[in-house]
């Protein structure tokens, strides 16, 4: 268990460092870098002078090795366009995602866990259908077209909920029903298999044979071993929501991390772009990595390599 | 042999899902024949129609069913010529995906060893970094433009298909007629051209489908975020973007149309491609 822990850290350092190669790389492979920041018809010694302050008359290589000195200190240089330190940024940016995604995250698993306990009870009846429809129109709909439905009906129509902005609990609601609506497709699905493999074994048909209710055997013993690929499932769709919140943020004007890159992508404010996706792929690498260990811990089964 | 074929297409339609399967012929057709379908010019508005309601509103007109945009330009016309623009980029981006991942996938799972580690670990980055994010910065550093749209999404997506494959790959690997074509003297290229390739290529097959409408959602978002298709090209997502601004107006046409084409196309994807990795797949064996 040890070894097989710390092979895959190991591991999980090199995907972190192909990716931070990968990430220094696409910001290289465009046009100078230089010109991107400049304002349009900057002359040569502007130009000149965003190289030296951005290190850019620097062989690659060095360049690179000083990204990723600097990163390993949380240190992802200036903003061009705020002025400010990157990391300064990006921490005051995270609550308002980490906000966004745990609300989402929450309509998801609820609304998930109870339509695929449903389907695995039962298989047919009208509340099934609508409830596997409902699943799959999430999977179907681009997210920030649910966002400027849900701002149509609620705040143009009905003029209940206010269409953009943050603050109070009413801006988060359609926010977060928009991007959780499409996340609740894949917890109903793998609610469904794993409570039905659940049910089939052993233990559940001793729980009948003692004779308890209904109610008993799923809610308080198949359902706490069929909800461990849930959580784990969870552990990585929570990585995943907050790029995919991206269009829903500009949609919503929500302050979060995707808003950030995608304000940096547009104003040429690379260190801020490069930032945000690091972290991101670096938190999806060591959320693949938990999983992993949690899952080689719950289930002996399976086999360390 | 005329009459075989015919039943045997018949047995299949008899097992497709209908509905999905005629909403995306449909669709298709739509796509190849927008020159005569078309009522009016998809880039070219009229300044005089602008802002009309669709026909059965009021204020609406018969020709222009679905209403016209800030521009005056026809929303059906726009619509039917951006169904083009979405089936194109997101076949050319799926086979590009799925050609890159599954030489890779193939290699690392045929070779082994060091070749496995380096193609994996790469696989492995690929999957961690995010996707609408990385094709944001991707868009804005090659510029706009429909074929970078296909290199971006083409290059991003295929490690999907190198981690399916590999797995594939291994399992067909210690299958007795590689082990006997082994025997039989074929080289390596011929083994996993002539033996491996086809018998993983109704996984292939089946992973494209699931991952054909995820492809269109993504160039919709990416060109809805103004990073994607450049106007005035008739794009559902640059569709939606323009009619964003007028959401608040009140102009819910600009809104609706678009985004229940874009839902269309990718719900019927959606149920083809989970009928097909049921048909093909009864074991649901690596695809999730």
């Amino acid at each position: 268990m040890k070894r097989y822990i710390i092979r895959r850290f190991f591991l999980g350092i090199i995907v972190v460092w192909i990716v931070s190669v990968l990430i220094f790389g696409a910001t290289r492979i465009g046009p100078d870098p230089a010109l991107m920041i400049a304002a349009p018809g900057a002359d040569e010694a502007e130009l000149s002078a965003i190289r030296d302050r951005f290190g850019l008359n620097e062989p690659l290589p060095f360049q690179y090795a000083i990204f990723i000195k600097k990163a390993i200190q949380a240190d992802f240089g200036e903003s061009v366009y705020y002025g400010l330190p990157v990391a300064e940024i990006l921490w005051q940016r995270l609550p308002a995602s980490l906000m966004l995604v745990g609300a989402a995250t929450l309509i998801a698993l609820g609304f998930g866990i109870s339509a695929g306990v449903l389907a695995a009870r039962r298989r047919t009846g009208f509340l099934n259908n609508f409830l596997r429809w409902f699943s799959f129109l999430g999977l179907s709909m681009p997210n920030f077209w649910i966002a400027m439905l849900f701002i149509l009906i609620f705040s143009v129509k009905l003029q209940i909920l206010p269409t953009g902005g943050y603050g109070t609990f009413w801006h988060l609601l359609m926010p977060a029903f928009s991007l959780g609506w499409y996340f609740s497709a894949g917890y109903t699905r793998i609610t469904e298999s794993s409570l039905l493999q659940v049910l089939n074994s052993e233990y559940i048909k001793l729980c009948r044979v003692k004779g308890l209710t209904e109610f008993a055997v799923v809610g308080r013993h198949a359902l706490k071993n069929a909800l461990i690929p849930v959580v784990t499932l969870a552990g990585m769709n929570i990585v995943l929501m907050i790029s995919s919140a991206v269009a829903i943020e500009m949609v919503f004007g929500w302050p979060g991390l995707g808003l950030l890159m995608y304000h940096g992508a547009v104003y040429r404010d690379f260190n801020v772009v490069q930032a945000v996706i690091l972290c991101i792929s670096v938190l999806m690498v060591f959320m693949n990595l938990l999983v992993d260990i949690l899952y080689a811990y719950l289930d002996p089964r399976i086999r360390y390599d | 042999m005329r009459g075989e074929f015919w039943n045997e297409l018949k047995d299949i339609w008899r097992r497709v899902p209908k509905i999905a399967v005629i909403i995306l012929l449909l669709l298709i057709v739509t796509a190849l024949s927008a020159d005569f379908l078309a009522l009016h010019d998809p880039e070219i508005g009229d300044p005089r129609q602008r802002l009309l309601p669709p026909a059965w509103e009021e204020t609406g007109k018969w020709s222009y069913p679905l209403g016209t945009d800030t521009m005056g330009r026809d929303v059906l016309s726009r619509l039917i010529y951006g169904s083009r623009v979405s089936l194109i980029v997101a076949f050319a981006a799926v086979i590009i995906a799925g050609c890159i991942g599954t030489f890779l996938g193939l290699l690392a799972g045929f070779f082994g060893g060091w070749v496995d580690q380096v193609i994996m670990r790469f696989t492995d980055a690929w999957l961690s970094i995010p996707t609408v994010m990385f094709g944001v910065l991707m868009a804005v550093i090659l510029g706009p433009g429909v074929w970078n749209i296909v290199i971006i999404l083409g290059g991003t997506f295929w490690s999907r298909y190198a981690r399916v494959v590999r797995g594939e790959t291994l399992s067909m690997k210690t299958r007795d007629f590689v082990q006997l074509a082994k025997i039989a003297g074929c080289g390596k290229a011929r083994i996993i051209w002539k033996h491996i390739l086809p018998n993983v290529f109704s996984s292939v097959i089946t992973l494209s489908s699931l991952q054909i409408g995820i492809v269109i959602v993504v160039e919709a978002s990416l060109t809805f975020l103004g990073v994607g298709v450049p106007p005035p090209k008739p794009a559902w997502g640059l569709m939606l973007s323009e009619g964003r601004g007028g959401l608040l107006a009140g102009y819910w046409w600009l809104v609706i149309f678009p985004g229940v084409a874009i839902a269309m196309l990718v719900t019927s994807f959606n149920v083809i491609g989970d009928w097909l990795r049921r048909y093909l797949d009864p074991f649901y064996r690596n695809i999730e």
